[in-house]
């Protein structure tokens, strides 16, 4: 387990996805993006990407995308994955992909045990990978190091839809 | 790796009542450093699923980011006793430092006023609510989860009904594509077999106008037979007059020339007397000769003797 992981709570990993991995990986989003803007997708996925900027992995057909196209990069970030966190498994039905580009669509302090209903998968880590260049002119992520631990004793948040 | 499973949606915490306002999280985590990571595209951000986070407020970020939030289970799915019991006594401080009089530092004077026991039972109580709570949640969750898995078969059932259809009109489609395809190898030969006919209609009407041709060279050889028949029996005939004609002729010439003979042997004999006459005249009168001569007997003509 990556030390800062198992301290904090949070590690940063230079470099999980090549340059190259990742322009492709982003190429394919924005196909896919491409086909909810001009209305080619199912209209559930068009509906989606206009309420919070999200692509569902295991939804990716839905937008014309062939799923063995990003399951070779889902196969990619769990293998280097192994090497900072040990043998853990990819749950592709809690995976997303987001495009923020309003302030709409930004999100609030929250914990994914609460937003993204992971709370089953327990012990879980989000690996968060943009795909362009963040923290500058893009939006990051702010974190709290060490939250964690406070965090995991308090109840859960009741969300109406998780 | 399948991406097939249990269709949940996964929408931001933002309006959803998962979120955390900035005001709790000020209160909560006053000694706590906040980070922001800079990335570029590939790094990646690793936390706990526990871990509190947000998105970087900005004043006016320009551009859209993209990212992805891939989120792995790690193995060691149960957690250890030791691990349980620290969550268990972390919980317990955290109660008794901000349950009773929400003052720290008094609790441990009350722990020594009340009876051990029944902090113990009302700790439990509480963990017991926790724990319904989330089991209520988990409750509510796999009935959204299996509302949704209904939902899915029976979409499941239309897309295979549609799929069916879409089978039977592709094989359809196929049949069809293999009649038209038979259709057209038909119309190919038909035009072939046309264009053959045509071929043999023109070389019929060729061989209708040789045969024409020939009727009427037969008519010409005939008329000409005839031409030549009459022409050699013509010819014939005139062969046979011409014959007979060379014949008379022959005759007249062999006559002619057995007249010449006789007129020559007459003509000898009566020079030959002429000449003993005039022989014996010029005996009888020698002055008369030159008027007895041929040319003046030619110039004067007979004398009447």
């Amino acid at each position: 387990m990556n030390p800062e992981l198992q301290a904090r709570g949070v590690a940063i990993v230079r470099g999980l996805l090549s340059g190259a991995e990742a322009e492709s990986l982003k190429g394919l989003l924005e196909r896919a993006y491409a086909a909810a803007d001009n209305g080619t997708a199912h209209v559930d996925a068009q509906e989606r990407v206009r309420a919070w900027g999200g692509v569902n992995v295991h939804l990716i057909e839905q937008f014309g995308i062939d799923e063995q196209e990003l399951i070779r990069f889902l196969g990619m970030v769990e293998t280097r994955a192994t090497k900072e966190v040990g043998p853990c498994k990819l749950i592709p039905n809690i995976c997303v992909f987001r495009r923020h580009r309003e302030s709409r669509t930004h999100v609030p302090w929250h914990i994914d045990a609460d937003g993204a209903g992971t709370v089953s998968y327990d012990p879980c880590v989000n690996i968060w990978i943009p795909l362009v260049s963040v923290g500058r002119s893009l939006p990051s992520l702010e974190v709290i190091p060490g939250s964690h631990v406070f965090m995991r004793e308090l109840p859960l948040l009741k969300s109406p839809v998780r | 790796m399948s991406l097939c499973g249990n269709f949940r949606y996964l929408n931001p915490p933002s309006g959803s009542g998962a979120g955390r306002t900035d005001e709790w999280v000020d209160q909560n985590f006053v000694h706590y450093d906040r980070l922001v990571a800079q990335l570029e595209p590939g790094d990646a951000l690793m936390f706990d699923h526990y871990t509190l986070h947000r998105t970087q407020p900005m004043d006016s970020p320009f551009g859209a980011r993209i990212s992805g939030e891939f989120r792995v289970q790690l193995a060691c799915s149960g957690q250890s006793g030791t691990a349980l019991a620290s969550r268990f006594l972390t919980h317990l401080r955290r109660l008794l430092s901000t349950s009773l009089l929400g003052r720290p530092l008094l609790s441990e004077h009350f722990m020594a006023l009340f009876n051990r026991r029944a902090q113990m039972l009302e700790v439990q109580n509480r963990s017991l609510i926790t724990t319904a709570r989330e089991r209520s949640g988990r409750i509510d969750e796999l009935e959204r989860e299996l509302q949704a898995t209904r939902q899915r078969a029976e979409q499941t059932d239309k897309l295979e009904r549609e799929l069916q259809t879409a089978r039977e009109r592709a094989e359809r489609t196929d049949k069809l594509e293999r009649e038209l395809q038979t259709a057209r190898e038909r119309a190919e030969r038909t035009d072939k077999l046309e264009r053959e006919l045509q071929t043999i209609r023109q070389r019929l009407e060729r061989i209708d106008q040789l045969e024409r041709e020939l009727q009427q060279a037969s008519h010409e050889v005939e008329r000409l037979t005839l031409g030549r028949d009459f022409y050699s029996k013509r010819v014939l005939e005139l062969e046979e007059q011409n014959r007979q004609l060379t014949e008379a002729a022959t005759n007249y010439s062999l006559q002619g020339q057995k007249r010449e003979r006789e007129l020559t042997e007459v003509a000898t004999r009566y020079s030959l007397w002429g000449q003993k006459l005039e022989r014996e005249l010029a005996k009888i009168d020698p002055d008369g000769a030159p008027a007895r001569r041929f040319e003046a007997f030619q110039t004067k003509g007979p004398t009447e003797s």
